[in-house]
């Protein structure tokens, strides 16, 4: 990041606004911008409004198969743009089932929706993709917070409007704030949605720096639009945690076994069951119909990925994408924990306020390791080009780079998953074990190593799951003949033919599988709802 | 009796198919307080919730003024509930939380400005508006959770427990005072708590609660006098209890129990199996052996004898039963191990039914 600060601003050794001029003037570039913000404020909304009743349902009702529905929720979430892409595309693609069926029914000549290449797709498949990130930490919270404040303002007389509005919204700010600000984000760098759902009209910063890198190769301008982009979102970031600091409330933050309950009244049924069946179709249609399609064509393009016909473009069968991917993500996995746990430790051991001066730093250092989330992929893989381009770091053309920049992309989650547990282990055990003669090395592994092992293996499969699906720093990083699983489906989607597009249907089902099952065994070694990034 | 303004008619409630709360009903006068008193888990706070409509009964009605209530929702039954964990909303300072329930109610500013410096001085908090609920003392965010139950002027006051997250010394001072504001304004109120010694300090009437059942309904002094059965009488702390057996030895029927033969006039009990228990005030020590006459005398070792101040408090070991008392400092007990003879007040004794 260091040297996309200085890329953008001094190219040739020394100061140079020219880039960052021209972006400023040129009101192409403003207008990207401004596009790119306000469909993150539409997406945003709109994935609130999905996001909170979902929430309500889960915080404060029990019903069946709910905890298999929400490691449902979660699958959008890690799946790569490139597959949500792509199950869009199948489902209310010209030839989606959708368009066929109203076809047939009202005897259109023409598919009667047409989402692809509008707005409306962009903000449904941001829906689609940060529902589960509303539903998780707003749900969460909410699960917690305690029913008796509500109780009580209605024994003071305030009806079901005013309990909400005057009671539990407020109380519920910071996690929605929480919630708003990372869907915010991600959608503001917003890359694969935007790229291969919004078709050409439509650019935000991130598809615009992935153009001027790879397109044009203007690397000035593509710095100077990352810097902008950095910017941005450290300025929200700046101001979460400002708000953050100013909402929260010692609450008491009851276990969910007392808040929750089974729905008994018929209002409670149809709030559960409305939401239920939203969740279904908004979120596993799409899925249902990737892997519909692509079982429809057959096993022939199934077949056909284990062969590499255009040997030319591919250099590789696509099949070898798979080996490819899992080993990123191995070794991907393997950097992110050690870092991400020398972090956390950090974080959690200096983040007693008496300790003035290392608290301080936590305060600057944790909005920082935050960062990389913020700064979205295609940013990150810019970044390590540009960074280590020579001797005696010269990885650009090596195979590494691609684990590293998908270490620092599942570093901040990595990092959010371990805090909460080693920021919850009490320092009275640590001393117990101190005191009974367990030397300092004994203590961790003794003490916090067991209670932190769970939290390490959710670490894990998040930053698998991330691995596996990253796409646009990989995008500009992966070597033609070492294509990840992504990388081959957007080949694959960007190829003319129908074998082409089934193949990317394939292959994104292969992984859409492949990361369910990481997702699956996330869920399984959950504690709780503790490992809330 | 006054004319009841809340009566709880055959309550019954369950969970999960196991009964918490099996034909409860009792009522409240107006400006009685009330206690519900019981062992955790007996049911108390879900009757309270059930009576503030927070949760629906299986069966039974609550009546207010001879009207059932039991589909008017929570927030338009105009009661007061101060919950256990008090429940203040943090995110409102003194006032805002006091307010809230006038402001429901629908006054205007001025009218609340007004009451909730009323009841903030009635509590012992006059100034205090602008502070942070979060930055108050235990004691104090529970002058604010009654402050804001009593604002709106309730029909009717529950208090879940109020006072059993406080230290021993603020509790006391807190409950006289407590007896004190509710007594002033003539409050009605129901107060659920375990601690007999809480109930008995606040109480007009105890409704003494049993798994679910009323155990026993009066005045503190009459359940405490009278213990309806062995449960109300251990609950209450009242320890003493041998199980005995009227037997006709010679003609004539005497009480045999593990502490020997206790010579109970013939009317104090009823027939078969009894439950004799004896206070702990009962006993005095019986140097002479004199008062072996009157048959009511206890012989065993002296086993712990501990200075409590005013009484001591003696535990005496008699043919395996362990009876415990309170008897005057100023008697001079032998030593401990000792063999000891003590004579029981026939007042003090008496017999409760088996169940």
């Amino acid at each position: 990041m260091v040297a996309i600060t200085r890329l953008s601003l001094a190219p040739r050794g020394m100061l140079d606004l020219r880039a960052l001029s021209a972006l400023i003037s040129s009101s192409y570039y403003l207008r990207t911008l401004w596009f790119t913000t306000w469909q993150a404020l539409a997406s945003t909304a709109l994935t609130l409004a999905a996001g909170l009743p979902a929430a309500y349902v889960f915080a404060r009702y029990e019903f069946p198969a709910k905890s298999l529905l929400r490691s449902l929720t979660t699958i959008p979430f890690v799946l790569p743009t490139v597959v949500v892409a792509a199950a869009f595309t199948s489902l209310v693609g010209p030839s989606g089932p959708l368009n066929l069926a109203l076809m047939r029914l009202l005897h259109f000549d023409q598919p009667p929706i047409q989402l692809l290449g509008t707005i409306w797709m962009i903000l449904l498949a941001h829906v689609f993709y940060n529902y589960t990130v509303v539903l998780r930490i707003v749900g969460s919270f909410w699960a917690n917070l305690d029913p008796a404040l509500e109780d009580a303002a209605a024994v003071l007389g305030a009806n079901r409007a005013r309990r909400f509005f005057e009671i539990t919204l407020p109380l519920l700010t910071p996690a929605v704030a929480a919630a708003a600000l990372l869907v915010f984000i991600f959608d503001f760098t917003s890359f694969g949605v935007v790229l291969i759902l919004g078709g050409s009209q439509f650019a935000t910063l991130e598809v615009e720096i992935y153009r001027q890198t790879v397109n044009l190769f203007n690397l000035p301008m593509a710095s100077a639009l990352s810097l902008v982009q950095i910017i941005c979102t450290l300025v929200l970031t700046t101001i979460y945690t400002r708000l953050q600091a100013r909402t929260a409330r010692p609450l008491n933050l009851r276990p969910q076994s007392i808040t929750q309950r089974k729905p008994t009244t018929f209002r409670a049924h149809v709030l559960v069951g409305v939401n239920v069946v939203c969740m279904a179709v908004l979120l596993l249609t799409p899925l249902l119909a990737l892997a519909v399609r692509s079982a429809e064509d057959g096993i022939q393009p199934l077949a056909e990925l284990f062969v590499n016909r255009r040997a030319s473009y591919f250099y590789v069968p696509p099949v070898v994408a798979i080996r490819n991917s899992l080993l990123v993500a191995s070794l991907t996995v393997a950097a992110s924990l050690a870092l991400g746990f020398i972090a956390a430790n950090y974080l959690a051991r200096s983040a007693t306020p008496t300790r003035g001066r290392a608290g301080r730093w936590t305060a600057i250092l944790d909005p920082v390791f935050m960062l990389p989330l913020g700064t979205s992929a295609v940013t990150l893989g810019f970044g390590y080009i540009i960074a280590l381009d020579r001797p005696p770091l010269d990885l650009r053309a090596s195979p590494a780079l691609l684990p590293l920049a998908h270490t620092l992309v599942a570093f901040p989650f990595v990092v959010r998953s371990l805090l909460p547990v080693l920021r919850g282990i009490r320092p009275s055990l640590r001393r117990a074990a101190a005191v009974m003669g367990a030397s300092s090395w004994q203590v961790w592994r003794e003490v916090d190593l067991p209670i932190v092992g769970r939290a390490m293996l959710v670490a894990a499969a998040f930053a698998f799951a991330i691995s596996m699906g990253e796409f646009g720093a990989t995008a500009l990083v992966a070597r033609p003949e070492f294509p990840t699983m992504p990388v081959v489906i957007y080949r694959f989607l960007g190829q003319p033919g129908a074998l082409n597009y089934g193949q990317a249907l394939a292959m994104s089902t292969l992984l859409m599988l492949v990361c369910a099952a990481g997702i699956v065994l996330i869920e399984r070694v959950r504690v709780g709802d503790v490992g809330e990034f | 009796m006054l004319t009841p303004i809340l009566q709880v008619s055959h309550v019954h409630k369950s969970f999960d198919g196991v009964p918490l709360l099996r034909d409860v009903s009792f009522d409240v006068a107006s400006s009685e307080i009330v206690c519900l008193l019981g062992p955790s888990g007996c049911g108390k706070t879900t009757l309270l919730n059930i009576i503030a409509g927070l949760e629906p009964a299986d069966s039974g009605q609550v009546l207010v003024e001879d009207q059932d209530i039991s589909d008017v929702p929570v927030h338009r039954r105009g009661f007061g509930l101060m919950f256990q964990d008090l429940a203040l909303f943090p995110h409102k300072n003194v006032r805002d939380n006091v307010a809230f329930g006038l402001r429901m109610a629908g006054l205007d500013l001025q009218a609340i400005d007004v009451r909730v410096s009323e009841v903030l001085e009635l509590v012992g908090l006059a100034g205090f508006e602008q502070r942070d609920v979060n930055q108050l003392s235990g004691g104090e965010q529970q002058r604010v959770a009654l402050a804001r139950s009593l604002a709106p002027r309730p029909r009717l006051l529950m208090l879940d427990e109020p006072l059993t997250s406080l230290d021993r010394a603020l509790r006391e001072r807190l409950m006289n005072e407590l007896r004190n504001i509710l007594t002033r304004v003539g409050q009605t109120a129901i107060y659920v708590t375990h601690d007999q010694q809480e109930a008995f300090a606040l109480a007009d009437r105890v409704v003494i609660l049993n798994a679910g059942r009323v155990a026993q309904i009066g005045t503190p002094q009459e359940v405490y006098r009278n213990p309806a059965d062995v449960f109300v009488a251990r609950f209450l702390g009242l320890t003493n209890l041998v199980s005995g057996q009227w037997t006709v030895d010679g003609g004539q029927k005497k009480l045999r129990t593990a502490l020997g033969v206790l010579a109970l006039p013939e009317g104090a009990c009823h027939e078969g199996e009894v439950t004799v228990l004896i206070r702990p005030d009962a006993a005095r020590l019986d140097l002479t052996g004199l008062e072996d006459l009157s048959g009511l005398a206890v012989n065993g070792v002296l086993a712990e004898r501990s200075f409590r101040g005013r009484h001591t408090r003696v535990v005496v070991r008699a043919n395996e039963t362990t009876l415990e008392f309170e008897m005057d400092s100023t008697a001079s007990l032998p030593p401990v191990g000792s063999p000891i003879r003590l004579s029981l007040r026939p007042d003090a004794v008496m017999c409760l039914p088996m169940r």
